[in-house]
């Protein structure tokens, strides 16, 4: 009897370790947010004749929106900061990004044979900053943010996207054919 | 033999789904909730185990629920309203049901341009519990398996020359309701290409072939104990407010109350376990340490991992629930199975709990699509209600207000939960014993309710 009692108290202790033990880890164990977002200025493609601008603005961290040499794209992405010229649906492949801008977070995402280098983790990204999204390896697919349900290309492991990150929560970044995970960005 | 069947209809559905062609996946379920702040956890934790003890000390020393659970009827014009209204939801229940197969087998492959995968996984499965546990069993007046089965049997006893009462035989369990809602949470929740149009008319398929078959064999009685949807959303409407009596009369009585006289068959325990793990997987399925098991696996790779994970979650519910059984029959020398079946209806505000706190905002803002499928159901470009621009506003519910309804709900299904188990136990024990043999029943609560909040934690 008392022995019974006494497995059974066990039991219910070795499961509240095991349940306990799955919320008890480290929330950034595995995905080192601070490593892998690099805060830098704009996109890379800027082998065009505004580079004077962008050294200038080259040490801010946050979202210093330059109002000026806007125009009045088509850009609904980023409607807060217009610090671009036009579509960004698949920068870099067609449309090099204008560079008198912002500093934003960058999250760089190395894809090799369909996987992300280093598996799928969680980014931080601050609300109501602009955020680009860098693709680099050797794929070639559609890359779909979900929520804010923007897609854009990846041709020859080259594709980006700005966007201004304006809603809360947590955002599945998806390779859109083969549907594997990327990235889970985390706005807050 | 029933189990082999089971085995059987498993191969067959699997590899079925096998060869359709797996869509994009994640069409729906645009956004994940913000990780629940751990001093906000803390809160909670502390709350569920200060008001466990609250409850307990609490001079509830006779059962109060069963007594109330039959309630006081609506006035004559409402039971009338009822009448009229039961042949026009049934009606609506079954158009419904038609639009959403055709809309899987025949609109667009896209699952963002199709109503059938939100308006099952938001606005039927998330909605329905809910409104189920806050109003009634409101499925029971729309179900269209039931007027399938009443098709059947009125076209039997047509053919046969027998009265249609003569066929209307219960299962006498509810294990085929396990099997049912399982091979829904398993589409759902593990199968890869969940919200492929196609393969979620598929399994729609065999999911209402099941039930016009087995209604034909068994009559039509037996679809109330083997729709899995059906047998959950009854075991909800238990703690709701409405209800009909057998008499088909419309009464109101208090929350909870009707958990006290919940009809509990073999099966019954099991399936609430069921559904409890499948919400706590799909908590899990979005931690971060999934990240590291789940994410870069796709097809059926994705789908075998997802399934382990989903029984995995099932047994460990199962398990915590076993270990308080026990521990209960050793405080009272009762025996297991009748510990088992007299707890088990205080699972179901657990489990409603964890519905909401998982499942609420998804309801809330991406259910928000089907304002715009319901303009354009097929995909194929139409604009019935000039509402296919429709913008999901995902500011309609703050990430501070989600925070607080998740927390809540978890605090306060606990409380119901303890609630309810505390006035079974006065009900079968002198108020020491009742006390006493509560004890392993408050772990097996406190470590629900624990865990439920870590998944919440998404860490």
């Amino acid at each position: 009897m008392r022995e019974k009692a006494l497995r059974a108290v066990a039991t219910l202790a070795a499961l509240t370790m095991i349940t306990a033990g799955c919320g008890g880890d480290d929330p950034d164990a595995g995905a080192n947010p601070s490593d892998e977002i690099a805060d830098e200025t704009g996109p890379a493609d800027s082998d065009d004749d505004e580079m004077a601008d962008e050294a200038a603005d080259d040490d801010d961290d946050h979202d210093v929106v330059d109002e000026a040499a806007d125009d009045d794209g088509d850009n609904d992405v980023v409607d807060e900061a217009a610090d671009d010229d036009g579509d960004n649906d698949a920068a870099g492949a067609d449309d090099p990004v204008t560079t008198d801008e912002v500093v934003e977070t960058v999250i760089e995402l190395l894809v090799m044979g369909g996987e992300l280098e280093g598996g799928a983790r969680r980014e931080s990204v601050p609300l109501g900053e602009n955020v680009t999204i860098r693709v680099t390896g050797d794929a070639t697919d559609e890359v779909h943010v979900h929520g804010y349900d923007h897609f854009f290309a990846v041709i020859d492991g080259e594709g980006e996207l700005t966007f201004a990150a304006l809603i809360p929560g947590v955002f599945e970044v998806e390779l859109e054919s083969s549907g594997s995970l990327l990235v889970q960005l985390q706005v807050s | 033999m029933s189990r082999r069947l089971l085995v059987a209809g498993g191969i067959v559905m699997l590899t079925i789904l096998a060869t359709v062609a797996p869509a994009a996946a994640h069409g729906v379920g645009g956004r994940i909730d913000l990780p629940l702040p751990a001093w906000q956890l803390a809160w909670a934790a502390g709350f569920a185990v200060a008001s466990s003890f609250v409850v307990l000390g609490m001079s509830w020393n006779t059962p109060r629920l069963a007594d109330a659970a039959l309630g006081s009827p609506l006035p004559r014009p409402a039971q009338l309203a009822g009448r009229v209204l039961l042949p026009v939801t049934r009606i609506v229940g079954l158009a419904a049901f038609g639009v959403l197969l055709y809309a899987a087998w025949r609109g667009n492959t896209n699952p963002g341009a199709n109503i059938a995968p939100v308006a099952i996984y938001f606005t039927f499965w998330v909605g329905l519990q809910i409104v189920s546990a806050l109003v009634g069993d409101v499925w029971r007046g729309f179900n269209p398996f039931y007027t399938l089965a009443d098709i059947g049997a009125w076209v039997r006893s047509r053919i046969t020359e027998t009265p249609m009462s003569s066929i209307d035989h219960g299962a006498g369990n509810q294990w085929w309701a396990v099997a049912a809602i399982f091979s829904f949470l398993w589409m759902e929740l593990c199968y890869h290409s969940s919200d492929s149009p196609r393969s979620l008319g598929l399994w729609l398929t065999l999911y209402t072939a099941a039930m016009v078959v087995g209604s034909t064999i068994f009559g039509r009685g037996w679809v109330r104990d083997a729709d899995g949807f059906g047998v959950l959303f009854t075991k909800l409407g238990a703690i709701a407010p409405l209800h009909r009596d057998e008499e088909g009369l419309w009464r109101v009585r208090p929350l909870l109350a009707g958990l006290a006289t919940m009809p509990i068959r073999r099966g019954s325990v099991p399936f609430i376990l069921v559904v409890l793990g499948s919400t706590s997987f799909d908590g899990f399925t979005r931690s971060s340490i999934w990240l590291d098991i789940g994410s870069n696996r796709t097809g059926w790779e994705l789908t075998v991992i997802n399934t382990i994970g989903l029984v995995f979650l099932i047994s460990a519910v199962t398990l915590i629930y076993r270990a308080a059984i026990r521990g209960m029959s050793i405080l009272t020398g009762d025996g297991q199975e009748e510990l088992a079946d007299a707890f088990g209806p205080s699972l179901v505000p657990i489990a409603l709990a964890y519905a909401i706190a998982h499942y609420f905002s998804f309801l809330v803002l991406d259910g928000q699509e089907m304002i715009i499928h319901l303009s354009d159901p097929f995909g194929r470009g139409w604009d019935l209600f000039g509402t296919v621009d429709y913008q999901i506003d995902y500011t309609l519910l703050t990430t501070d207000a989600i925070a607080w309804i998740q927390t809540l709900a978890i605090a306060l299904g606990h409380v119901l939960g303890i609630t309810a188990a505390h006035d079974r136990a006065v009900e079968r024990y002198d108020r020491a014993t009742a006390v006493r043999s509560q004890y392993p029943m408050l772990v097996a609560m406190i470590l629900y309710t624990v865990a439920g909040l870590f998944l919440l934690l998404g860490s």
